[in-house]
């Protein structure tokens, strides 16, 4: 709680006779001030190193080569070596900002030497050794904004190898599994998991699309994404990764509705065996899972995984399964008058009832007829079901009141 | 322990950024040098502010010269024999996708696949030596001149560069 607003809170207890002035004393004294000069700091030098940055950058081409290698070298380091001793002597926060920085010039130097030297990678090779060095950094220091950077410059890594060569580059995928999964299964914050999972996510759609696959290996991707969350017990790994999942294959089953409605793209899907063979093979390992954990109520969750695109109107087939799917978040929500879940089903019904309108109503109505018999049809779902939410709401908590 | 490991991060670090430079520098001595001719460009077009771009003869493979895959991605490496031609030119001898061994006057250079005319029969490749930097105001020579001769030198661990042009 904030010092200031407990101060003006307490001031109102003690005025009323609710505490005496010794009470409200011990009181504040547990919510010590905040020390505002680290934070200070942390920007003054922050923007000192900055100007300095942008200084040479500005003046680059004026500087030869071995001198812009030692300009590099030198912030570089001074920036590492300070960083450490702020973080062990002064502030922990200043010296991670500072070791920050150094890792930034690290990258930038690696991208300028290539440049300077004409280096010529065949692979996204500088965000690799770029990954590397944030992640032995995280590795000394532990901190989740360590965590937060390395995630991000491997997922840009793979993004980048993506878009610049067109490859998935297993290496890194192999290292993101590697360190971070490690890190995330035995620190378990909500933090990493969900960093993990988006990281993850976005790994398997550059697999998918830069190897050519079948859009639809992304089922199997998102169905393991899942499973790891439902074996592994912990709170905070399950949730963030299942829930990405989720996420990720209800977007995927409304393009679906889009996609397969093409009957060219239809037409082109190679369907293969393999696919088949290891998506049945995960699919039933995840539903007896699911029955020995006695969580069969989940199983509507599954519905979203099926290969709708093996049936003839697969476009229909993946609108009834985001229907299957809300309607089953729905009923199970009010039946265990579970509130989030109610919350989620109403959100997941209207996207599935609007993607359904637009896919059948655009093509027969006028255009304005379509938005505002849409809009007048969305008003009546949104006022039942938002009606129903509030009922199961109270009566949740008028029970947590008795 | 922690304050070892620290030192060692960085100090690899440094000697990542050190090692590329120095590689570079390297090539100098150790490195084979061989005369390319570059493709009559437009001389206007090639000289932007502080480099020239350069094409290449030998970016442009025919199929009969291609032994790889007929139809390879792009930016796939492919490797590129050389051999030394009539006018001690560097041409290209064969197009492989598995590096190959050289005989004397051969080397072998690492490209990537750029794309394939298939009306033309040409494979084009992009060996990565389309710029050279050049010092203030050098450009006006570079601008007359159409068909240019470049010495490349090339290290006998892949790496090349542009050792000078005539």
């Amino acid at each position: 709680m904030n010092r200031d607003s407990l101060k003006k809170e307490s001031l109102k207890w003690l005025n009323e006779g609710i505490i005496t002035e010794e009470q409200q004393k011990q009181i504040l004294n547990r919510y010590p001030a905040k020390k505002r000069t680290s934070l200070l700091l942390t920007f003054a030098s922050l923007f000192i190193g900055l100007g300095f940055l942008t200084l040479i950058a500005s003046n680059w081409s004026l500087i030869p080569q071995l001198g812009k290698m030692s300009v590099i070298l030198v912030f570089m380091l001074a920036f590492y070596l300070t960083g450490d001793w702020v973080y062990r002597n002064k502030s922990a926060r200043v010296g991670l900002s500072f070791i920050t920085i150094g890792l930034f010039i690290f990258g930038a130097g690696i991208f300028l030497t290539g440049q300077m030297y004409n280096y010529m990678y065949f692979q996204a090779i500088p965000f690799l050794i770029w990954a590397i060095a944030a992640i032995a950094l995280f590795i000394l220091y532990q901190h989740p904004s360590l965590f937060v950077i390395a995630m991000t410059i491997t997922t840009v890594g793979q993004l980048y190898s993506a878009w610049v060569y067109g490859s998935f580059y297993i290496v890194l995928f192999v290292i993101f599994v590697l360190a971070f999964g490690h890190y995330t299964y035995h620190q378990a914050r909500g933090l990493y998991g969900y960093l993990f999972s988006v990281s993850f996510v976005i790994h398997v759609l550059v697999l998918t699309f830069s190897t050519g696959q079948g859009y639809y290996w992304l089922l199997i991707y998102f169905l393991v994404l899942y499973v790891i969350g439902d074996v592994v017990g912990k709170q905070d790994i399950r949730l963030p990764f299942k829930s990405v999942s989720v996420i990720s294959v209800f977007l995927l089953s409304i393009i679906e509705v889009f996609l397969l409605s093409n009957s060219y793209f239809y037409e082109n899907i190679d369907k293969s065996v393999s696919f088949m063979f290891i998506w049945l093979s995960i699919f039933v390992i995840t539903i007896v899972l699911k029955i020995v954990k006695k969580q069969s109520w989940q199983l509507i969750d599954l519905v979203l995984f099926l290969p709708v695109f093996y049936v003839t109107f697969g476009d229909m087939f993946s609108m009834l399964c985001l229907f299957a799917f809300s309607l089953g978040l729905l009923l199970l929500g009010y039946k265990e008058e579970d509130h989030a879940r109610v919350t989620n089903g109403t959100i997941t019904f209207l996207i599935s009832t609007l993607i359904a309108y637009v896919h059948l109503a655009w093509a027969f109505l006028d255009k304005s007829l379509f938005f505002f018999v849409g809009g007048a049809l969305l008003f009546v779902l949104s006022y039942f079901l938002e009606k129903k939410r509030r009922t199961v709401k109270n009566e949740v908590q008028g029970g947590d009141g008795k | 322990m922690k304050r070892i490991l620290f030192y060692l991060t960085i100090g690899l670090q440094c000697l990542f950024l050190i090692g590329l430079a120095v590689s570079f520098y390297l090539i100098d001595y150790f490195g084979e040098t061989i005369k390319l001719e570059t493709l009559p460009v437009d001389p206007q077009d090639i000289f932007y502010g502080d480099y020239v771009t350069l094409r290449y003869q030998i970016e442009e493979i025919p199929d009969a010269k291609w032994d790889a895959e007929k139809d390879p991605e792009y930016g796939e490496t492919i490797y590129v024999l050389l051999e030394k031609g009539t006018e001690s030119n560097y041409q290209v001898a064969k197009a492989s996708s598995e590096k190959m061994g050289t005989t004397n006057e051969q080397v072998i250079m690492k490209a990537k696949v750029d794309y394939y005319d298939s009306t033309t029969k040409v494979h084009y490749v992009d060996y990565g030596l389309g710029r050279y930097y050049i010092e203030d105001n050098t450009g006006g020579k570079f601008e007359q001149s159409g068909q240019m001769s470049v010495t490349v030198a090339i290290a006998p661990w892949g790496q090349k560069k542009i050792v000078g042009i005539e």
